[in-house]
């Protein structure tokens, strides 16, 4: 029997909201009953995505200049034991993608950021794919084989 | 709102959380017990042996919580003037890229200051999907992000106390 499930949310760009994206989050990805360490990995990726949306799309803002709320979306999509997920802001967007993807490179090292993020997501999830363009926002889709048999699946096959 | 004090501990698969009742509520019984994948209270509570500051930090340590937990570090790291730092991250259950940089800022300070940081952690219970020991996803990001290099890692406070004062 196929096993369907997802969840469209939407929230300002509050810090407190980075747990309400992993509950989320996990609240779709349980039924199909992960293990402790692959959920634990769809919560970190999820965490460093909305993270970056708030400190570096939003640059920590809640508004924008013209007073409306600058809201970050998530997407999650289950079927079977395929995970989707998208998380997207609308925020200043990314100049050169390969660079930010760099690990260790970070452009708020007076924020305590180490670079780390996308290497996170990068290693922690099966697939990654950044869309961005400057002004206009950015949106990660990520995806996560939610029975863990990733390393028997090509990238193709995702 | 009244808040109870919380014990969890990671049975199994989910936590579970076990808070005393509310005393008023005389029908109810002396514990109750909620099933929940997560705990997302974070505490900070700091320690004192000797020269050595411990700092330990239960529950989720993201954005939001290293932003306030940063702030009381380094409140107490300027008060107690201790010469090293240990992390407790026994009772850590969540930590995603903010601790890292978090960790990494008081390690400069404390450097500044001549002194050394060590950092707890509980060994992995973590398998792979063969049954084989596995790194959680905490270690994972620690590993990745050479903490280690600069900070010596220790399975419990009594070996912490002993190995970092030196
Ligand atoms: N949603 C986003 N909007 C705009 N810029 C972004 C976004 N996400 C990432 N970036 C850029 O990519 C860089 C690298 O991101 P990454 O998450 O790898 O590191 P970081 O956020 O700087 O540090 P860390 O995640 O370790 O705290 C960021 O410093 C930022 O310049
Ligand atoms: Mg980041």
């Amino acid at each position: 029997m196929e096993s369907k499930n997802f969840v469209s949310v939407e929230f300002p760009a509050l810090s407190e909201n980075e747990a309400l994206a992993r509950s989320v989050v996990s609240s779709v990805v349980i039924p199909a009953d992960p293990t402790v360490e692959i959920l634990s990995d769809i919560r970190t990726a999820v965490s460093e995505a909305v993270t970056n949306s708030i400190i570096h799309g939003y640059k920590g803002k809640c508004k924008n200049a013209r007073g409306n709320v600058n809201v970050i979306k998530i997407k999650c999509v289950r079927k079977d034991y395929m995970l989707d997920l998208y998380v997207e802001d609308f925020g200043c967007g990314i100049e050169d993608i390969e660079k930010a993807m760099q690990p260790l490179y970070t452009s708020a090292p007076e924020l305590e950021r180490s670079g780390l993020g996308f290497t996170v997501m990068e290693s922690f999830m099966d697939y990654i794919d950044v869309e961005s363009e400057v002004g206009k926002g950015t949106r990660i889709h990520m995806k996560k084989l939610l029975n863990g048999a990733s390393d028997a699946v090509s990238v193709e096959e995702l | 709102m009244i808040i109870f004090p919380v014990l969890y501990s990671n049975f199994g698969k989910y936590f579970i959380i076990i808070t005393p009742a509310p005393p008023s509520n005389k029908g109810a019984p002396a514990l109750a017990i909620y099933y929940s994948q997560e705990v997302i209270v974070t505490d900070i509570m700091f320690y004192r042996s000797g020269n050595i500051l411990v700092i330990k930090v239960a529950g989720e340590l993201d954005h939001h919580s290293a932003d306030t937990a940063r702030r009381s570090m380094d409140r107490e790291i300027m008060k107690i003037q201790t010469k090293h730092v240990v992390f407790d991250f026994s009772d850590l259950s969540f930590m995603d890229s903010s601790g890292i940089g978090m960790l990494m800022g008081r390690y400069r300070e404390v450097k500044m200051l001549g002194g050394n940081s060590g950092i707890i952690l509980k060994r992995s219970e973590a398998r792979d999907r063969y049954g084989m020991p596995a790194l959680s996803s905490m270690e994972r990001i620690l590993d990745m992000s050479g903490v280690f290099k600069c900070m010596t890692r220790f399975d419990n406070l009594e070996t912490a106390v002993a190995g970092i004062g030196g």
